[in-house]
């Protein structure tokens, strides 16, 4: 086996759809890249089952207002599960994630006030996430504490600063670029989703194309063997984390764009959906396994089924139930994706060591 | 013979309950709202919304319009979303009581842009320019009735308050408090020894009264911005021994805003000393009303009319007989 086909069987999404990953492929000749897609999206079918269900029983689900109002959901949520996937992925996971974005866009809305720039105020939002990132990052790299309690922690003490700085209120009064900007579409696409899917291919980018992704999954999968091969897993959990931070300072000034206001509760309702989005999707939360395009599917499918029960006249609190049992689904069937492709592996191994007996047998009768 | 009778009886029946039935569709289609669907868009769920709600349903039923109700769970991105959904099914109007005041304005802007009259309740937009009504309690007002009362109250006596405040980030959290502060001034007697700072949530309210309560035994007061705050307060001075009627020497002087069914029932009781009843019947009714009036009627609102703030109604145990009807959480 190649050191590395484990790591590519784990993958998904952007990483790896050639075929690599093997017995789909060589069990079922002309359906493996097919087979493959849906091994590494496992909720695309449940997707694509959902959408065309939806556009028969409910009206006006497939109208264009009511997929512009799913993607627009979907803007902010988009960047915060691609920072959440990357964390999960090097084995980490971080809970300050909503905090950081009410204290980003807070921070973010205050020089937008003072000084009418949006640049400023950009600036200022990726500063404060990439300071929290940072703090969490020193905490789980060389403070060597757990991820939970180092952004559980951070999670408490950025929500309380927010509430410091505004007392609880929300600002407003930003400038009209930003509201207009906030309410423009672009080729019929609302911009706050282009900029969020932006975002979020770009990191898929990095992560499926670049040594930096390589490292992170081998980092994810298995530390020790990261460290023997020469990674500095302590750096790289450093730097996932100070990404996961500036991320969600992106996510702030587009929260500031879609809803024209920012207050210190804007990421008090994201932290739960974002881990389920990235649950649902496959990745796993022992880190290693997943990736974004997975996230980017959970989240999809969680917007379209809240918009759907919306449209049902469903309340919130029923839209919580599915997601919860959704998520638990999803967690099951990631596990039971994982344990098959384990089985997959070992039985391929078998076979790969049987082929090579017999070989040897035909090598060794041959001299004799 | 039996057959026969069977026959007519069936026609009979058919025949009375399509005249039943054209009856009450020509008397909803008489309503003012008939053939009008209007999105609720609430911002969170307690006992003062369902009041509300029960209230807003009984007049769309009135009013025979079609309501459509969302409730937002306390989350300024699920209201926008929400109210997108009512945009995209194209209701004729959105009435809502925003959970956040300036996040709210986008959304008036989205309604406006698809032609869709938007009305706030309760809770006013930043900026009230911007919607076509906005009809709400006085809460400045409430503060500075429940104030006054507590001035009428004490008189001269030396008395420490403890003013549990609502949402600092809401217009009625900040308003009550500003009122009630306005009503007391200039008596250098009452005295705040402690401002709990609630988000409107009971849980603060336990601790901050417990801890008023150990440095100041002797409490002489409390004012609570929302009814929803009595059951920890009671628990509290339960616990330091306080917990007395009007009347007693061991009693303290509760006031609450809202006039909910457990201030009305704390105020009949003798437990608290006046309530501050807001009047949602009216709140909820001219809210329909108002969207009625631009969509079926064309009718451009009146700038006077545009921005209601309809003051509370102070209850006591002594004018309650009068007023109970007025007072929503009195009715049954």
């Amino acid at each position: 086996m190649r050191p590395d086909r484990h790591l590519d069987n784990r993958r998904s999404g952007f990483t790896d759809n050639s075929g690599r990953s093997g017995s789909a492929r060589a069990s079922v000749p002309g359906f493996g890249p097919l087979l493959n897609i849906f091994r590494n999206l496992p909720m695309l079918p449940v997707i694509l089952v959902a959408v065309l269900v939806l556009s028969f029983t409910i009206d006006g689900f497939m109208s264009v207002s009511n997929l512009q109002n799913i993607m627009r959901q979907l803007s902010v949520i988009l960047i915060a599960v691609t920072g959440q996937t990357l964390v999960l992925l090097i084995g980490g996971i971080d809970l300050s994630v909503g905090a950081a974005i009410g204290l980003a866009s807070v921070c973010g809305a205050f020089v937008m006030h003072y000084t009418d720039s949006p640049m400023l105020g950009l600036l200022a939002c990726l500063a404060i996430g990439a300071g929290i990132g940072a703090l969490n990052g020193f905490g789980v790299s060389r403070g060597g504490l757990q991820p939970f309690i180092v952004t559980f922690g951070m999670m408490l003490t950025v929500r309380a600063i927010g509430f410091l700085l505004t007392g609880g209120r929300s600002i407003g009064k930003l400038p009209k670029f930003v509201l207009k900007t906030g309410l423009m579409n672009v080729a019929g696409l609302p911009l706050v989703f282009v900029l969020g899917l932006s975002v979020a291919v770009l990191m898929g980018l990095v992560l499926s194309r670049t040594v930096f992704g390589e490292k992170i999954y081998l980092a994810g999968s298995n530390p020790r063997a990261a460290a023997y091969s020469g990674i500095s897993v302590e750096q790289l959990k450093f730097q996932v984390y100070l990404i996961a931070g500036v991320l969600a300072g992106v996510a702030a000034f587009v929260f500031m764009m879609r809803l024209g206001a920012a207050t210190p509760t804007a990421g008090d309702q994201l932290l739960l959906p974002t881990i389920g989005a990235v649950v649902l999707g496959g990745t796993s939360l022992t880190g290693g396994e997943g990736g974004i395009l997975r996230s980017i599917s959970g989240a999809l499918l969680i917007a379209i089924l809240i918009k759907s029960l919306e449209i049902m006249g469903a309340q919130f609190w029923d839209q919580m139930i599915v997601i919860g049992a959704l998520t638990a689904l999803g967690s099951a069937l990631g596990a039971w994706l994982g344990r098959r492709r384990t089985k997959e592996s070992k039985r391929e191994d078998l076979m790969e060591r049987h082929r090579q007996v017999v070989a040897d047998g035909y090598a060794d009768g041959a001299t004799n | 013979m039996v057959a026969k009778k069977s026959q007519r009886l069936s026609i009979g029946l058919v025949a009375a309950s399509l005249l039943t039935f054209a009856w009450a569709t020509a008397r909803a289609a008489d309503l003012p709202g008939a053939g009008l669907t209007i999105c609720l868009s609430l911002d969170k769920v307690n006992a003062f919304r369902e009041g509300e709600l029960k209230l807003w349903r009984k007049a769309a039923a009135d009013l025979g319009v079609k309501l459509v109700e969302q409730v937002a769970g306390e989350d300024a991105q699920r209201q926008s979303s929400q109210v997108d959904t009512c945009i995209a099914q194209k209701v004729n109007g959105i009435v809502s009581i925003p959970w956040d005041n300036q996040a709210v304005l986008q959304d008036i802007e989205r309604a406006h842009a698809a032609n869709i009259p938007f009305a706030t309740v309760d809770q006013a937009p930043a900026d009230t320019s911007t919607v076509d009504a906005h009809i709400g309690g006085d809460p400045t007002s409430d503060g500075l009735h429940a104030g006054r009362q507590l001035v009428a109250l004490v008189g001269d006596k030396p008395t420490t308050v403890v003013d549990l405040q609502g949402a600092l980030s809401a217009v009625n959290g900040q308003e009550r408090d500003k009122g009630f502060k306005a009503g007391i001034k200039g008596h250098a007697n009452i005295k705040i020894v402690s401002e709990v700072p609630t988000e409107w949530h009971p849980e603060p309210v336990l601790g901050g009264m417990e801890n008023a309560l150990q440095a100041h035994p002797d409490l002489g007061a409390v004012f609570a911005a929302t009814d929803g705050f009595l059951p920890p307060i009671w628990s509290a001075l339960q616990k330091a021994n306080r917990y007395a009627k009007v009347g007693d020497p061991n009693h303290v002087i509760v006031l609450s805003v809202d006039g909910d069914p457990q201030g009305c029932a704390a105020v009949k009781a003798g437990w608290a000393d006046a309530g501050y009843a807001t009047p949602i019947a009216l709140m909820t009714r001219n809210s329909l009303q108002v969207i009625i009036d631009i969509v079926k009627d064309h009718k451009k609102i009146a700038d006077k009319d545009r921005i209601q703030l309809i003051p509370g109604i102070e209850y006591t145990k002594d004018n309650l007989s009068t007023v109970a009807d007025k007072v929503w959480g009195c009715s049954k």
